[in-house]
């Protein structure tokens, strides 16, 4: 108890420590700005799965049928003008079954004015609104989900969404795997700079830009992991884009963070999408005048949100719910194999099944977490067309992937119980696995609890992928949390406090937990 | 009782029991003696199966146990084994050590029977209670075994092998790891249980014990039985110079 209360106190003096360095080391506000010079020629259109016709083809005429009515230009002056009330509608948090009645939309925010989320918790946008006027016009009703840029892709791909609305440029590479819709919009990249940076003053086309980029030796510029930035700083054959050799390519998971890194100083531009551009311009500066107080504030306001702190508490319960059954999962998984690795192997079938658990093993081992998400949920669930909710997939991956490693970690502590006894209880005419169950193995689990422990911080720690099926984790939720104002200074601090937290009341768990077994090495 | 022929086992390449044969017959106790390295404890642990044979024969309750097809768990519930360790199960209280096995493997036929869970619990607390009190120990039932005695621990084996009523017990040297003033209880147990006329195969270096309880006395030397007789025969009268010379060094 005392022990834990030493704990707490380091932890907030640590804490303490962190927040001063970090309110008192940003002395000048740094502000950017845009290059008011368009450097590509783009078109957004919609993306459906590879083959979906019907719905290219109602969406097409749908879009005509706004465009003719004036609908669409109405839409187009609230966003760009701020003409008109803007509606918002809410994002789906939990996994949601695509059925024929549903018209699942899958964006990333945040991507101003096309999709973004308010402070209110509900989502507004140019592709929103027209998401929702489709599904009203075909009596379907919507879903939104934001996530990730790269998953818009994989979900439509699977079928997990209808069709992706995120401001997406059709580009002839994405074009081979995917359909589009005919374009709306005609969009272009845009050159972000901090406001001190007179280099581009004096340019006036898109080769003076070029040129002066390329006079640059070794600077980092930033984009949008698999965006047309991308495809303009590395270059690209299919667009046109020679690239730029000199320069230093960046890749970020959104525009937000690529900016926070420029205003830090890592790096010397950044290449957004015009329209979002804009917003985040404007967003950044204003948050970068704000003090440490203003934004802590600015965090508490939006947690008073339902929207928010229940995203927050739902992400908090993920988390804890996927790496808790995981672990159940994972130390029944591993339990079995480890019985059947150093089960004596006499019997042709045992060597058979021990053949499997190793390669078992040496699979869920030898790849990435992430990359066994996203084959169960992307590849093999479609593929073999059974439903099921990603967070579930979640749990069955995550324990599986944990059976492999308690399995080497119950193996060791099998391993460390003394032979006798199991000698003692196969003497006594009980059969292997009793004798395993009852007597080896609860001594073993009592050998390898520290071990066990460090597998659940460790499990508890990765659940953080779990945002590439599209599960709202608590990293998940603070990402989106800390997108809301384009000032996620506050919301990543409480991620790292969240997460520590969590892991202090786990170790506690297991000192726990340990007592209880010691008791019969009492002396 | 228990019949043994042409008894092989190699460890590494190496004839450790080079073509044993023996009867043992119910009633009696054996006393099994030899220099360290001759192959009493493999020979033992082959009776039981603990060992695996690599040749040979054990007829016991009218089936070759040493045949890979017959059921071992069965006839070993018929042969009880106490260790020079004691192996007591450390996960499980005195109680449960005793219990555990006849309410797993009896229990099960009770419960055909038509006890209940309750009533089976209760029977062989009982019996295994009656146990601990015939060796003075029923006040650490509830004990685990990390907090006992050598002498307690092993007295404890012992009657954890009783619970399960076999026709026969194997010891492998019970006594060899005690300290000495522990010795004396667990022999005056094993006394009373050679008294009972239990059947008995005792591996010791305890030659005044095997001397008095046993009666019989088998000598092994380099992996075979070289000597086979009553104590009197092979203390008092013995006729292989490698016992001769085994007898000197260790009187
Ligand atoms: N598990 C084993 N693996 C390899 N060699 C063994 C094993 N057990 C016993 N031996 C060898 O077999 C021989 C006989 O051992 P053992 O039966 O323990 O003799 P004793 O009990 O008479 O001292 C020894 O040389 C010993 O090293
Ligand atoms: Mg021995």
């Amino acid at each position: 108890m005392k022990r834990t209360i030493i704990k707490i106190i380091a932890l907030i003096i640590l804490l303490v420590s962190v927040f001063a360095t970090v309110s008192c080391s940003k002395t000048e506000n740094k502000l950017i700005k845009a290059v008011d010079i368009k450097l590509t020629n783009e078109e957004y259109a919609f993306v459906c799965k590879e083959g979906n016709t019907a719905l290219v083809n109602s969406m097409n005429s749908f879009m005509a049928q706004i465009k003719e009515s004036g609908e669409f230009d109405a839409l187009v002056a609230k966003y760009f003008e701020g003409e008109g009330e803007k509606v918002g509608y809410p994002v789906a948090t939990t996994d949601v079954q695509n059925t024929k009645d549903l018209f699942v939309v899958a964006t990333n925010c945040p991507f101003e004015p096309f999709e973004y989320m308010e402070k209110d918790g509900l989502i507004y946008g140019l592709d929103i609104e027209i998401a929702a006027a489709y599904a009203k016009a075909n009596g379907l009703e919507l879903v939104v989900k934001n996530i990730g840029f790269d998953e818009i892709f994989v979900q439509v791909g699977a079928g997990y969404a209808d069709i992706g609305m995120a401001g997406i440029t059709v580009d002839a590479e994405r074009e081979k795997t995917y359909d589009f819709t005919v374009p709306y919009y005609e969009a272009s990249q845009k050159l972000i700079v901090l406001s001190d940076n007179s280099d581009f003053d004096k340019c006036e086309s898109v080769s003076d830009v070029e040129s002066m980029l390329s006079s640059l030796n070794g600077v980092g510029v930033g984009y949008q992991s698999a965006t047309t930035g991308s495809l303009y700083v590395n270059g690209d054959e299919l667009w046109g884009f020679s690239g730029f050799d000199n320069l230093d390519g960046k890749a970020y998971a959104n525009a937000q963070v690529a900016v926070s890194d420029l205003i830090n100083g890592n790096i010397y531009a950044v290449v957004l999408d015009e329209a979002p551009a804009n917003a985040i311009i404007d967003a950044t500066n204003e948050a970068s005048s704000l003090n440490l107080a203003l934004k802590l504030e600015n965090f508490i306001n939006t947690l008073k949100n339902p929207h928010y702190s229940g995203i927050l508490l739902l992400g908090l319960l993920n988390t804890v719910k996927v790496a808790v059954l995981g672990l159940i999962i994972g130390i029944i998984i591993g339990t079995l194999i480890a019985i059947v690795r150093v089960a004596p192997k006499y019997k042709l079938a045992y060597k058979i099944l021990d053949k499997i658990c190793s390669l078992y093993t040496l699979i869920f081992r030898g790849t990435p977490i992430v990359a066994q998400l996203l084959i169960a949920y992307y590849v093999i669930i479609p593929s073999i067309g059974i439903k099921m909710d990603a967070l579930n997939v979640g749990m069955i991956v995550f324990g599986m992937n944990s059976g492999a490693y308690v399995s080497e970690i119950m193996r060791g502590g099998i391993n460390s119980v003394d032979k006798g006894q199991m000698e003692a209880g196969r003497a006594l005419g009980l059969t292997y696995s009793t004798t395993m169950l009852k007597i080896v193995v609860p001594q073993a689990v009592k050998n390898i609890l520290p071990t066990l422990g460090n597998e659940f911080i460790s499990l508890i720690k990765e659940t953080s992928v779990l945002s590439f099926i599209a599960v709202y984790d608590l990293y998940k939720a603070l990402l989106d949390i800390g997108m809301v104002k384009y000032d996620s200074m506050i919301p990543y601090l409480m991620m790292g406090v969240i997460y520590i937290v969590l892991v202090l009341i786990i170790s506690a768990g297991i000192k726990i937990i340990e007592r209880r077994f010691a008791k019969s090495d009492r002396n | 009782m228990i019949e043994i022929k042409n008894l092989h086992k190699k460890f590494d390449g190496k004839d450790v029991l080079d073509g044993i044969n023996v009867t043992i017959h119910e009633g009696e106790q054996v006393a099994v003696i030899g220099p360290s390295g001759s192959g009493k404890s493999t020979f033992i642990r082959c009776i039981n199966c603990l060992e695996d044979p690599d040749e040979g024969i054990i007829m016991f309750d009218g089936e070759n146990i040493a045949d890979f097809s017959v059921d071992i768990n069965l006839h070993r519930q018929n042969m009880g084994m106490v260790f020079q360790n004691f192996n007591l199960f450390s996960n499980k209280t005195v109680l449960e050590n005793i219990t555990l096995a006849p309410k797993h493997i009896y229990g099960k036929q009770m419960k055909n029977q038509g006890m209940s869970k309750k009533q089976i619990a209760e029977h062989f607390d009982a019996e295994a209670m009656a146990l601990l009190k015939r060796i003075g120990l029923e006040d650490k039932a509830d004990a685990y075994p990390s907090t006992l005695s050598g002498g307690q621990k092993q007295r404890i084996a012992i009657v954890r092998a009783l619970a399960m009523k076999p026709k026969v017990i194997l010891f492998d040297e019970p006594t060899s790891a005690l300290d000495p003033e522990m010795v004396g209880e667990v022999l005056d147990l094993m006394r009373s249980l050679a008294n009972e006329k239990l059947t008995m195969v005792i591996v010791t270096h305890e030659m005044g014990f095997a001397r008095e309880v046993a009666s019989r006395v088998l000598f092994m030397d380099g992996g075979n039985i070289v000597e086979d007789g009553t104590p009197d025969e092979v203390f008092g009268n013995p006729k292989h110079p490698r016992l001769k010379e085994f007898l000197s060094k260790i009187l």
